[in-house]
């Protein structure tokens, strides 16, 4: 049931994507893509390739949905959505990360050998009963989802100042049914409290069978409210069809039922795990470990998480600031006395630049980016700083990056980034 | 345990629905947040729907700024077509003068018009066809010549508007004499060509003031109708904050500025890349253009009637402080403009500085509308979905 819901939502999203342009706009018409950091070969293809790329997507969503050659397509998925999302992470969202972990989890359970055309054509495949784990795991996963974010939401700005939601939900007062509430200055806290304590409890109150009913109708209620609030996209559909997989087996299969045709025992889950190699429970212990331990990597670094951005991303931090910027980039080359301003919309689009201005990873890029550029422009030995300026949660913007710091001297890595300006 | 648990939890949030509900009829609403210093304060003495000053300020901007606007703009550029058409009836000096003084007039008016590039004046190219400098004076001459070109077509971009008028009526000759002469003695490629780019801008300008006013294609009631009072793309206050973050830092800082001024070519300024070569008074446009920016932020409109504008949605916000900083730097950079003289290649030449000033002080107004403003407001530059920040 969750395979087919899931290939669903995917399908659903691409095709959106689509239409809205953005394969074009994200994918084929920039100049210059953000890399992750150890992904710098990953590049778009050339021509039409993006769009054949997410054919094959759509095609593989479609078959993991019916379950159809199920093993192949959900690699195939897999790697055509991870590989578009590492190209770019300028369009990174939580979900698509949320989406590829899920993507990469589903190839190893056997989730095609039940309701699904491979059994249909090979009904040697079916299985009735599986393993506790393969449940569990998508629980697991969903929860830490959920749980972190709430985590990521007890700070000081979330919980005292109701930051950034002051500023948001004031400007909502039109939307129907809840919008009147924002009129009072209360309502950020309210919903700045009741957001985190909703993050913190939902996957408990999901796991237990007394809660469940009214926790999934607060799931609902929660996901629809986020929905008309914000540019999010599929991101709440997404999560309230995905958090179906708390219900029990017996809650599935009379949703099956529904389907005609279709008439097999009921769907068991076995308790023991099984026998079946070691490998997978080291793996399984590795991936759950790192899903645990990843997300808290900032401790790591000095400094205002939320200003240095230092292990913000692969972290569920959702909706949790509103920060933008301004970059302007002063190009000079001592050798010949050249100087230039740079004019960034020149190479990026839009939302490059926005993202660019407040993550100081991307800003350092794009330096080094420009390095080849301005090379070629006749600037023997450039050098590059950065002058900007960066608001978080509605505070008079100030000066970010250190301006007299050459940024081409600096390398991309896991260091601690000491050329961005401190917070206070 | 864990039942009982849930039990307070659940007890919880039902506790925070009464608080909602109490809410919804109670008349003095709680301000639990205690402000830092560092947060714009909250006078918090009225709570306030900000969809009705979105809404205020959406009807301000189409019938008190924007649709006077293009009336005026319509009012010029009537007066221009008419006159080109007079002049080259009767190719006399005065003619002359009086074609480019209606040519003067309807690019001092476009400044406050070409704020607005969004809706109709988007869907007629306006901008691009209007004022695309500098002006290709080969591909003018090749028209001419040739007598065959479509006029609204990409490769004619630089060969049409308001920089193709100042050449043909500015710049074809070395003053006023020998220019009249040349019209007089002219073949008759020229003069059409004249008339041609005149009744363009004429055309574009009519339809796209008949796309603002009501009983036109009415697109005043798509920008203040219910749905487009929100902040979401596609929402009148997105759009205009997103239309004025694009067109102030390219075709204002950087068009009328920054690019003469060298500081996106290495430092070596390009004085035959300003607005009003052959003119002359690109300074004034400058000054229109900045004082147009100001106005339409302050909600000042035609006959200089204050209205909503940014700035009230600013103090309804509680950020009155920015919204006087803002004003504050649009005054600054009119300040460093007034610093400058026309010819401004002459002034290029002269005092470099002085324009470099102008830049900065422009600069500090795009980081105050792309940074602050738009952050407080909501409004995101950008057209994806986000979830990071």
């Amino acid at each position: 049931m969750f395979r087919v819901l899931f290939g669903f939502m995917m399908l659903l999203s691409i095709i959106r994507f689509w239409y809205k342009g953005w394969i074009f706009e994200q994918y084929i018409y920039p100049d210059f893509y953000f890399t992750y950091y150890g992904f710098p070969w990953i590049k778009p293809l050339a021509g039409d390739g993006m769009y054949t790329v997410f054919f094959i997507m759509g095609f593989a969503a479609l078959s993991i949905m019916l379950g159809f050659f199920y093993r192949i397509t959900s690699v195939l998925f897999f790697l055509s959505f991870t590989y578009v999302e590492l190209i770019d992470k300028t369009n990174y969202l939580n979900h698509y990360y949320f989406v590829s972990l899920i993507s990469f989890l589903l190839i190893f359970l056997p989730a095609h050998r039940y309701f699904s055309l491979d059994v249909f054509f090979r009904p040697s495949l079916k299985l009735d009963k599986v393993s506790a784990w393969t449940i569990n795991i998508i629980k697991f996963q969903l929860g830490i989802v959920y749980f972190y974010a709430g985590l990521a939401k007890l700070n000081y700005d979330w919980i005292v100042n109701a930051l950034p939601l002051k500023i948001w939900l004031p400007a909502k007062t039109n939307v129907p049914l809840i919008g009147w509430l924002f009129k009072y200055k209360w309502s950020a806290t309210l919903f700045s409290w009741c957001g985190a304590l909703y993050d913190l409890t939902i996957p408990f109150l999901l796991l237990n069978k007394y809660t469940r009913p009214l926790a999934y109708a607060a799931v609902i209620g929660f996901h629809i409210m986020t929905a008309m609030l914000f540019q999010i996209g599929m991101f709440p559909y997404i999560m309230i069809l995905s958090t179906l997989i708390f219900f029990p087996a017996s809650f599935h299969q009379r949703i099956i039922d529904l389907f005609p045709k279709i008439t097999t025992p009921q769907l068991q889950i076995k308790n023991r795990p099984s026998r079946w190699k070691n490998i997978s429970k080291y793996a399984l212990i590795t991936y759950i470990s790192f899903q645990l331990l990843f997300p808290f990597r900032h401790l790591l670094y000095p400094g205002n998480l939320y200003w240095t951005e230092q292990g913000y991303r692969f972290s569920w931090r959702v909706m949790l600031m509103e920060k933008a910027g301004y970059v302007v980039f002063h190009v000079y080359d001592p050798e010949t006395g050249k100087m230039e301003q740079v004019n960034n919309y020149q190479y990026l689009t839009k939302t490059q630049e926005k993202q660019m201005s407040t993550q100081p990873d991307m800003i350092l890029q794009f330096a080094h980016f420009l390095k080849d550029k301005y090379q070629a422009k006749g600037f023997l030995q450039p050098q590059i700083t950065a002058e900007s300026y960066v608001t978080l949660n509605g505070r008079r913007s100030k000066a970010f990056i250190d301006p007299t710091v050459n940024l081409l001297e600096i390398e991309e890595g896991w260091g601690h980034k000491d050329w961005v300006l401190a917070w206070e | 345990m864990r039942h009982r648990f849930s039990l307070i939890l659940l007890a919880s949030f039902f506790t925070i629905l009464v608080i909602i509900s109490c809410g919804k009829d109670g008349d003095t609403p709680i301000n639990p947040a205690a402000p830092t210093p560092t947060i714009p304060t909250s006078p918090s003495t009225t709570d306030l729907d900000l969809s009705t000053v979105r809404s205020d300020i959406a009807t301000n901007l189409a019938t008190g700024i924007i649709i006077p606007a293009y009336e005026n703009l319509k009012a010029n550029t009537d007066e221009l077509a008419a006159s080109v058409e007079l002049f080259n009836n009767n190719p006399t000096e005065a003619n002359l003068v009086a074609a480019q003084t209606a040519l003067k007039n309807s690019w001092l008016a476009w400044q406050s018009a070409s704020i607005y590039m969004f809706g109709p004046a988007e869907s007629v190219a306006l901008r691009k066809s209007l004022n695309t400098y500098p002006t290709d004076v080969n591909q003018i001459a090749a028209n001419i010549q040739t007598g065959d070109y479509i006029l609204s077509s990409l490769a004619n971009q630089a060969a049409v508007g308001f920089p193709a008028l100042d050449y043909l009526l500015n710049g074809v000759a070395a003053g006023n004499a020998d220019i009249t002469a040349q019209y007089r003695s002219e073949v008759d490629g020229q003069k059409q060509y004249l008339t041609d780019v005149a009744n363009d801008i004429k055309t574009r300008v009519d339809q796209s003031l008949n796309g603002w006013v009501v009983e036109g294609e009415n697109y005043t009631a798509t920008f203040t109708k219910a749905d487009a009072l929100g902040i979401d793309i596609g929402s009148s206050l997105s759009t205009i904050v997103n239309t004025i973050d694009l067109h102030f830092q390219r075709f204002v800082r950087d068009g009328k500025v920054a690019i003469p001024a060298g500081i996106r070519s290495a430092g070596v300024p390009r004085p035959k890349a300003i607005e009003a070569l052959y003119g002359g008074y690109s300074v004034e446009l400058l000054q229109a253009s900045l004082s147009a920016y100001e106005k339409m932020f302050l909600g000042i409109g035609a006959n200089d009637m204050d209205g909503a504008g940014l700035y009230d949605y600013l103090v309804a916000i509680d950020a009155a402080d920015l919204a006087e900083d803002m004003q504050a730097q649009f005054d600054l950079a009119q300040l460093a403009a007034d610093n400058l003289s026309d010819p401004l290649a002459d002034q290029i030449d002269a005092d470099l500085d002085a324009m470099t000033n102008v830049f900065i002080e422009m600069q500090k107004i795009v980081v105050l509308v792309k940074s602050d403003m738009a952050s407080l407001m909501g409004i995101s530059i950008t057209n994806q979905d986000n979830d990071g920040d």
